[in-house]
């Protein structure tokens, strides 16, 4: 099963990493995530892209979260792959666009190592198969 | 004159939260239980009298004890909380008076409401009497409801409307 990020914050990649670590054993063993920088590079990607889901920060250096969720749900092959976004508001036209365009979840980002592991745990036993 | 009010649903996870939102915005029910992660928000238009309408911005929040207490934003500003318990799941009516412990401190303001779901599935009301008088004093409305039938969820919003 894998996973990516599209996450340009040093720090909350740090985050993440060691809360993958840390829930590691409740993962499945070919369970792997792939970090991107930003909305441009997972674009160009995506006619080869192989995942299980894919989580977007919604501030990124050159597009927010939404205009990439709306490219990547364009796209044939990979429409009903879940799509979930993490944001640091709450604004709710923001949600409601986010979900109108296919969504499937909008999650304010976890603060902190505790919360960021509930939350992959969470998200991992809503998907895994 | 039609307003628009944040309403924010919480309640243990499998009480039937998303199923609520869903019936009181859509009409419709889904058997599959998936769990809510993070947020999601339904909208309807109830008209409670006079020709006073609420756009009723129910915020469905993921279940369980942690957002309630953290310093997070999802309750915000809401005009009102509805507190969602499973009549047929103890720990989720225990869990009532956590969460009003922790809302009568940070949101003092908020209206409350408590639904207590899935009453289709008891026979007995005896329960449900018992657990309405406990909390009475506690809540500006109580009704025992089921997201699957349809069973008083427009009747308690329209009460709810009633007072924002």
């Amino acid at each position: 099963m894998k996973w990516i990020f599209i996450e340009d914050n040093e720090f909350d990649r740090d985050i993440l990493d060691i809360s993958f670590n840390e829930i590691k054993p409740e993962l499945c063993a070919d369970f792997s995530y792939t970090f991107y920088n930003n909305g441009t590079d997972f674009l160009k990607g995506l006619s080869n892209l192989e995942c299980e889901i894919v989580i977007s920060d919604m501030n990124l250096p050159d597009m927010n979260g939404i205009e990439i969720l709306k490219k990547f749900k364009e796209n044939d092959r990979l429409k009903d792959t879940p799509f979930l976004l993490f944001s640091t508001s709450l604004h709710q036209e923001e949600i409601e666009k986010a979900y109108a365009l296919g969504a499937d979840n909008y999650i304010l980002k976890p603060d902190g190592f505790k919360a960021t592991c509930e939350t992959l745990l969470k998200i991992y036993s809503n998907y895994a198969k | 004159m039609n307003i628009a009010k944040k309403i924010c649903l919480l309640g243990d996870e499998t009480v039937g939260k998303s199923s609520m939102a869903k019936r009181f915005a859509d009409n419709a029910f889904d058997d599959k239980y998936k769990a809510t992660i993070g947020v999601k928000i339904f909208n309807k238009n109830l008209e409670i009298h006079d020709g006073k309408s609420i756009n009723f911005v129910v915020w469905d929040i993921q279940g369980g004890r942690d957002l309630i207490s953290s310093p997070q934003q999802y309750y915000r500003g809401a005009s009102a909380l509805i507190f969602v318990c499973d009549i047929t799941n103890e720990e989720s009516l225990k869990a009532i008076d956590y969460y009003l412990g922790i809302v009568s401190e940070k949101y003092p303001l908020a209206k409350k409401m408590l639904l207590i779901n899935k009453i289709d599935l008891v026979k007995d009301s005896s329960t449900v009497l018992s657990f309405k008088e406990k909390h009475a004093p506690s809540f500006n409305f109580i009704f025992s409801t089921s997201a699957k039938t349809g069973k008083n969820v427009i009747e308690a919003f329209t009460n709810l409307g009633t007072i924002l």
